[in-house]
């Protein structure tokens, strides 16, 4: 793991210091910063765990109504996950905070953005979920059936719980792309950790300078997690 | 135990699995479903067992019809042990948890009784060191021993097996049947469908012979397998035997 990270961040310094050879670096400058910095880093890390947290509700909520025997619910959730899934983040981004937001008078831009995350988050753990559910043989929902388990002590002792295993490293997965996805919040005005590296880019007159820790902040929070969900994969596979 | 079936039919799709079958047996205690796959012997248990609607008809045991309705047929499953052909355990819990959960969600025991219920079957039928693994650590027989021990650990009035040995090779399938045999020797109530016609002989004091979805032959074993009636039973029994 640790030698995955060393390999990316020593690239990234490589390739840094190979485009900014030619030119006065700015790093005095840019370590001045680094408070700033920081607060960025933490922010992006409450925004993505806040996120992950409404974005497993919305998901789980969305799995069960697609599931639904209702024909209406089920079509809604379908609905509802494929206009997500067929729109760029950044779009949605700007409608919901410019056009919804302002609408319904929600005025503070953090709890805006962790909404608008988890509602594009939640459509893909939907499908996570979803599928996780459905991987569970109907065998498995008749035994449970069979031993007279009522339809929701099916789902929570047998269903669930295996399905819950099936989708843990796809949901960890998921949880990087949030952590990365939320730099595009910066777009709205909150002062994530790329809006912060795009700040202090433009006190110190650098160009470059702010995004190598930038990336290297992504790097830290993004590779653990990958690496975590690679673990789990194997260690569920054999158990199946 | 008595069972009546009125003109029971059951459709999949254009299929009929079941076609207006009637059964009437005033006594019994071990009652074989035998004849050849695709006849309607799963189905009709499944039926029984209250797991698939029939389109039309009736079931009674000891002249209690069984109601087609969710909760009464919760209820109903509930006084049942049903068994299937394979697949029949949690993965994600062990043995013990697998014959405990029933006990503790379903039949009231707190879970001290239920564990400690579960383990002293494991013990009886010598399984008591595989308590604690996981079904894919068990070997099928293992597994399909396991699963009839959480079927009987609710002492249920009538224990239903689907097929119980035919995901199995013929040395498992042995320690399924001897657990079985055992069983009934304790005098438990049984439906079993099956594909051992010597087992069959064996343990059943009744044998229906089902095939197109109806029953050709009822009787007891003697009757049955030396004097089938319907052609259809007899070529099936000489082509079975036979080997």
């Amino acid at each position: 793991m640790f030698g995955q990270f060393l390999l990316a961040s020593v690239m990234l310094v490589a390739i840094f210091f190979f485009l900014s050879y030619n030119q006065r670096s700015q790093w005095e400058a840019v370590w001045s910063y680094r408070e700033l910095f920081l607060i960025g880093w933490c922010t992006t890390i409450l925004l993505s765990a806040a996120s992950l947290a409404l974005s497993l509700c919305i998901g789980l909520a969305l799995a069960l109504l697609r599931r639904s025997t209702i024909p209406l619910c089920a079509f809604l959730a379908k609905a509802y996950i494929e206009l997500i899934r067929g729109t760029p983040l950044l779009v949605q981004i700007l409608f919901f905070y410019y056009v919804v937001a302002h609408r319904v008078g929600l005025e503070n831009r953090y709890m805006a953005g962790v909404i608008i995350l988890s509602l594009f988050e939640g459509a893909y753990i939907a499908e996570m979920i979803r599928s996780g559910i459905e991987s569970i043989s109907a065998t498995q929902l008749e035994s449970a059936k069979a031993i007279g388990l009522t339809r929701s002590q099916s789902y929570r002792f047998v269903i669930l719980p295996q399905a819950l295993r099936q989708i843990t490293p796809p949901l960890a997965g998921q949880f990087a792309s949030i952590i990365k996805d939320s730099s595009l919040l910066s777009i709205i005005g909150i002062n994530e950790m790329t809006a912060s590296a795009q700040q202090i880019n433009s006190a110190t007159y650098s160009t470059l300078e702010g995004f190598l820790p930038l990336a290297i902040g992504y790097l830290i929070l993004t590779l653990p997690i990958s690496l975590w969900s690679k673990k789990l994969e194997g260690k569920f596979q054999y158990e199946t | 135990m008595k069972l009546e079936i009125h003109q029971l039919t059951k459709k999949f799709g254009t299929q009929r699995a079941i076609s207006s079958l009637d059964l009437n047996l005033p006594e019994f205690h071990t009652l074989a479903l035998i004849g050849p796959s695709g006849g309607g012997k799963s189905t009709l248990l499944r039926l029984i067992a209250g797991l698939e609607h029939p389109d039309s008809g009736w079931i009674a045991f000891d002249d209690a019809p069984i109601v087609f309705e969710e909760t009464a047929l919760l209820k109903h499953r509930r006084k049942l042990g049903i068994v299937f052909q394979s697949w029949n355990l949690f993965p994600h819990l062990t043995a013990l948890e697998n014959i405990c959960l029933p006990l503790f969600r379903v039949h009231g025991l707190s879970r001290e009784e239920a564990e400690a219920r579960s383990f002293e079957l494991l013990k009886r039928f010598e399984l008591d060191k595989h308590a604690h693994k996981k079904p894919f650590a068990l070997s099928g027989g293992q597994a399909q021993r396991v699963a009839l021990i959480r079927a009987v650990a609710p002492q249920p009035k009538i224990l239903l097996l689907d097929e119980p040995t035919s995901a199995l090779d013929p040395l498992m399938s042995a320690e399924v049947l001897e657990l079985v045999l055992e069983l009934k020797v304790e005098g438990r109530h049984f439906i079993l469908a099956t594909h051992h016609l010597n087992f069959a002989k064996k343990i059943a004091d009744w044998i229906v012979f089902i095939a197109e979805g109806n029953v050709l032959e009822s009787g007891a074993p003697s009757q049955v397998f030396d004097h089938p009636r319907s052609t259809l039973a007899k070529q099936y029994m000489t082509k079975v035997l036979a080997y």
